[in-house]
């Protein structure tokens, strides 16, 4: 997949609104089989790059292709996976887990075609990776909100995508949780050799399942193994947000030449993010 | 019955059997995705093209005139189930909003134009136009073999749409947000239920009128749901109840002299009522 020069401004809506500049000049190349974080605070344009990643929305400037083709098309040729943030499933249908797996697959068979046998059999394949096998058959209302979400990543990958996206996967998630579910995506990478995006203001749910890191705050910052992340750089990013994020992780001041982007402004424009007042000078560093 | 009752009755009956096979189809997307306030709304703002049909002069009880005022009635809540949508995805971002404002206004201005015609047939001395309470509550026995026709063409053609596009509408209505990402459009999928819930509205209205024609949108499905857990079931399930129900309430409306419409409505609740407490009320 190749970001170039992506930039996107949410119009204004109305008189009283301002436009909102939430991606500026963003530029990124993941190769085949990558497991890449994408870290960020709330508010600093992730879920706006997943929209134009999936060719949901257009950039106001440059271009998203994903394997050689518009993102948009890609999505449509059935390339790329998506798991939610938030999962809005009817839960109390009544429909089995694996006809809900299969729902979105089955869209692509010809409506002449009664039962659907071979979305079905996608289903159960991609059931077996997450490991619901035996589940399979219950109603989708019986799974647990684990068993939930793996059923849903089940359906983000049985159309056997080339790009899975993984938007904050483990918001809510105890540390067991999020464990079982860096346990769950690296199966996936390896059986699937499938790349895997996951964004996130999580460092844990990042730092878990992924080879490279981008630290995204509107422009794109640092781009390198979870190991290279220091706590000067996650204070950039995450601003004096970081404490609130990280628990008991301290930072120090922002002296990372790396993420030292002259054009990123902290957000001041909005408010949101001054840039300041975060050196604590423990140097215990990041988990 | 005889012959002449058959003749009387027949496409009426007709119809309304066409309207419970629609209706228990239709009634389970519309409980599953809780449409039922959208169905009363396009309902309702029928009541808009019935006015207008009568101030364009299509009255009459013969020739092409049913099939013009059906075709005026379609038209009109086709618009409005547009217009609701619109409203709702683009300046009120409220459904139930929109659906209040489109529901009243149609209802306002439908009672004015048939008003409007009333006075002008009435001063052309060409009679009196069909009754207001008929077309609130429906009149089964003043269908005609045209309407009846229009109508099988139109069961048909709503049928083999939903058919046709069913996968997509049902991941439309379990997951919205799934749609996109699996390449179909949520808003072409969302429009085009709301344009075959429109049209099954306008069939249903000849048979229970403007204000009970939801009864066959809903009741069927809402029934079906509690008494199976499986999908394919359901949908079966509804017609079938849909069938029994509408049946059964143009028999005992025809054995007690209850006006159609509303006896089919209140036999579809009675099966609801039945299914709710035999399934144990708080269940589903």
């Amino acid at each position: 997949m190749e970001i170039a020069g992506v930039s996107y401004t949410y119009p204004a809506r109305g008189v009283r609104d301002e436009a909102v500049a939430a991606l500026r000049d963003v530029t990124l190349r993941v190769e085949r089989g990558t497991r890449l974080g994408i870290l960020g605070p709330n508010g600093g344009g992730k879920s706006t790059l997943v929209k134009l990643m999936l060719g949901l929305m257009e950039p106001d400037a440059g271009a998203v292709r994903v394997l050689g083709r518009s993102a948009s098309a890609a999505r449509r040729a059935g390339l790329v996976g998506y798991l939610p943030q938030r999962i809005t499933a009817e839960v109390d249908w009544p429909v089995s887990v694996r006809q809900a797996v299969a729902m979105p697959l089955a869209t692509r068979t010809s409506p002449l075609v009664l039962r659907d046998r071979a979305a079905e059999a996608a289903a159960d394949r991609a059931l077996g990776l997450v490991g619901l096998s035996d589940l399979a058959g219950r109603p989708i209302g019986a799974l647990s909100g684990g068993q939930l979400q793996r059923a849903m990543i089940a359906r983000a990958i049985a159309a056997e995508p080339s790009l899975l996206v993984l938007d904050e996967p483990t918001v809510g998630v105890d540390a067991a949780g999020q464990q079982r579910f860096a346990d769950l995506i690296n199966t996936l990478h390896t059986e699937l050799g499938i790349t895997i995006i996951t964004v996130s203001h999580d460092l844990r749910a990042i730092a878990a399942g992924s080879d490279r890191v981008a630290c995204l705050h509107r422009s794109l910052h640092f781009h390198d193994a979870p190991s290279g992340l220091t706590p000067a750089i996650l204070a950039e990013v995450f601003a004096h947000d970081v404490e609130a994020v990280f628990g008991r992780v301290h930072v120090e001041a922002h002296t990372a030449a790396e993420c030292d982007d002259p054009s990123h402004e902290h957000g001041h424009q909005h408010g949101q993010y001054d840039g300041h007042g975060h050196g604590h000078d423990h140097g215990e560093g990041a988990r | 019955m005889n012959l002449d009752d058959l003749q009387l009755f027949g496409p009426g009956i007709a119809v309304a059997m066409l309207v419970a096979l629609l209706g228990g189809l239709i009634s389970v997307i519309v409980v599953l995705k809780r449409l039922a306030f959208v169905g009363q709304g396009v309902s309702h703002a029928a009541f808009g093209g019935v006015g207008l049909a009568a101030l364009l002069g299509f009255n009459g009880f013969a020739g092409a005139d049913p099939v013009l005022r059906t075709a005026t009635v379609a038209a009109f809540s086709i618009g409005a189930g547009l217009l609701v949508s619109h409203l709702a995805k683009r300046v009120q971002r409220r459904t139930d909003a929109a659906i209040g404002i489109v529901m009243t206004a149609s209802m306002a201005l439908g009672f004015v134009l048939y008003r409007v015609a009333a006075e002008r047939a009435l001063a052309a001395g060409s009679g009196p136009l069909a009754s207001i309470e008929g077309v609130l509550f429906g009149e089964l026995l003043s269908i005609s073999a045209g309407a009846a026709w229009t109508t099988l063409a139109a069961t048909v053609a709503i049928a083999l749409a939903l058919f046709w596009k069913r996968r997509s509408v049902l991941l439309w209505a379990f997951d919205e947000s799934a749609c996109e990402p699996a390449g179909v459009s949520a808003s072409r999928t969302g429009t085009l239920v709301l344009v075959l819930l429109a049209g099954a509205v306008v069939l249903a209205v000849q048979v229970a009128g403007v204000v009970l024609a939801t009864a066959a949108l809903v009741l069927p499905g809402a029934t079906a749901l509690r008494l199976t857990r499986s999908l394919a079931g359901v949908f079966v399930l509804s017609v079938v109840v849909a069938v029994v129900t509408v049946a059964a309430g143009i028999w005992l409306s025809i054995v007690l002299d209850w006006p159609p419409g509303s006896t089919i409505a209140l036999t579809q609740c009675a099966a609801w009522l039945a299914a709710a407490v035999a399934t144990g009320w708080r269940k589903g």
